[in-house]
């Protein structure tokens, strides 16, 4: 347990700076926009915080795998070790980013009604699934995307690391051209309408299958791959 | 006991192959050298070693388990190559914190030595040192790991001449503390060669030789004299090279026969350094094999 420890503090080395860079501009960009809507007080401002938290969480495991892998297996880790490591680190990081956000929701949301600002509106999942409560409902689905984006992002890490651009980019492709046939496209709207209607916050736990099934594919690529020549 | 095994290792990548039918083994707790020219197959087989590369057909054996993705291996091998061996933005302090759970026999008093040998400053990141102070780094996480497998691969890009004298003192000191088995790749062969026990000659992926140290400065010498002595004598041995100039000669010769030769009256043996035995053996490292 130590070594994977270890080797989870290797990949959070650059994690904090960057989490509070990120978290800096997050706050800063909030500000302005707030600031900017009650003087100018002549347009409605929708403001999105869960957006921006899915594309840093992508990121930032995308460049996880080819930043850390090297390192880590030069330590002496296994495939499977690292992986550990990898999935702690990341699920740490979506709770960790899903907490900040649901402070900052109640936080605005708090300082909207006191001062009775009526054109500025910070995006919550709880707007959309209305029977559940504001923590739950952004804390749960937060969680369950970020990890969805996490395991995706490592898996066109892994391919990246495997066979250049060509690995990703291929699973993009395939991606696009699933969803447009019309089978899929359906399917998937049916779903997504299903989940809406019936308010049924649990489905979202699929992606959180489909995120271990992400990551089984990830380990799965990284198991028999020789460490890149630098 | 054999600490390392290879038989019929070959390895390849992208058609070409790096590491051609590679038989050998040799015994724990000494040091060797592996010497050949630049591209000749040492890092491939030194990362196939330590379990980071794979082998394309053959079977490696390090303390007769396979490297590649085990733990029980990897927990005793530590690895330390010219370069990019830690992360850069990790200070020397945290290195020193994590190298305690990755190395199980890892010496915080060595480590702390070599430190202050180094003169390396823990509070500072691996990306604000100097390239010879980041090779210390490693040269001092190579040492203090005290693995039972120490790889060492050109570990000195940018350390001067005083400091790679410390590390050769250093290392042999705490060698004969801790006998180890200990890798070395080098192109400074003549400040290392002393140090090993016994050099595996690697060129074109292919081994060229496997002897001891002693053994290697017996066989290949330099031979000057008259053009027709030498012209005499040189059909007993491997010629290496042949220089002749106004009617005296030099040839430098591989001498495989098990006696030794009579040399004619006005002919002369000469040693050679151990980096003028490399280059020659590689050159003309067919007409070993």
């Amino acid at each position: 347990m130590n070594r994977i420890l270890s080797a989870k503090s290797i990949l959070e080395v650059r994690n904090i700076k960057t989490q509070s860079i990120f978290w800096g501009f997050l706050l800063l960009f909030l500000t302005l926009s707030l600031v900017l809507t009650v003087t100018v007080n002549d347009f409605t401002t929708q403001f999105t915080n869960s957006v921006a938290i899915y594309i840093f969480m992508a990121i930032s495991s995308y460049v996880l795998i080819g930043k850390n892998f090297n390192y880590c297996i030069h330590f002496g880790l296994t495939r499977g070790e690292f992986m550990t490591a990898s999935i702690l680190s990341r699920v740490q990081n979506v709770i960790v980013m899903a907490l900040i956000n649901i402070i900052i929701l109640v936080s605005v949301n708090q300082i909207l009604t006191s001062f009775s600002i009526e054109h500025f509106n910070i995006f919550s999942w709880s707007s959309i699934f209305t029977d559940h409560s504001l923590i739950v409902t952004n804390m749960w689905i937060d969680f369950c995307v970020g990890i969805l984006v996490s395991s995706a992002a490592m898996l066109s890490g892994a391919l990246y690391y495997k066979w250049g651009l060509v690995g990703p980019i291929s699973v993009i492709v395939v991606l696009i051209l699933a969803t447009s046939l019309p089978f899929i496209r359906s399917n998937l709207f049916d779903f997504f309408e299903r989940v809406y209607s019936e308010q049924a916050l649990a489905s979202f736990g699929w992606l959180l299958i489909v995120s271990i099934v992400l990551w089984a594919c990830t380990y799965l690529l990284l198991n028999r791959v020789d460490l890149k020549r630098e | 006991m054999t600490v390392v095994q290879m038989k019929n290792v070959s390895k390849k990548i992208k058609n070409h192959m790096i590491l051609d039918n590679l038989n050998f083994d040799f015994e724990e707790n000494q040091i060797v050298g592996f010497l050949g020219k630049n591209g000749s197959g040492k890092t491939s087989l030194m990362k196939i070693i330590a379990g980071e590369w794979s082998s394309t057909s053959g079977q490696v054996y390090v303390n007769d388990q396979k490297p590649f993705n085990n733990k029980k291996v990897l927990a005793k091998v530590c690895f330390i190559q010219e370069g990019n061996n830690f992360p850069v933005d990790m200070k020397i302090s945290k290195l020193l914190k994590l190298c305690r759970n990755f190395y199980p026999n890892w010496n915080q008093e060595v480590a702390e030595s070599l430190l202050e040998l180094f003169d390396l400053d823990r509070t500072k990141k691996i990306k604000e040192l100097s390239k010879g102070m980041e090779s210390a780094v490693g040269v001092m996480v190579g040492i203090s790991s005290r693995c039972e497998i120490t790889i060492f691969d050109e570990p000195y890009i940018g350390m001067d001449a005083n400091a790679r004298k410390k590390f050769y003192q250093y290392l042999l000191n705490d060698y004969i503390e801790v006998p180890r088995t200990i890798i070395f790749s080098t192109h400074l062969i003549d400040e290392v060669s002393s140090l090993f026990q016994k050099v595996y000659v690697i060129n074109k992926g292919r081994l060229l030789l496997d002897i001891q140290t002693d053994e290697l400065k017996e066989k290949v010498y330099a031979i000057t004299g008259p053009t027709k002595e030498i012209e005499e004598i040189k059909n007993k041995f491997t010629i290496l090279e042949e220089k002749h100039f106004m009617g005296n000669g030099e040839i430098i010769v591989f001498d495989q026969s098990e006696k030794e030769h009579v040399m004619p009256e006005n002919c002369k043996r000469n040693a050679l350094n151990m980096q003028d035995i490399i280059v020659h053996v590689t050159e003309k490292g067919e007409q070993i094999l």
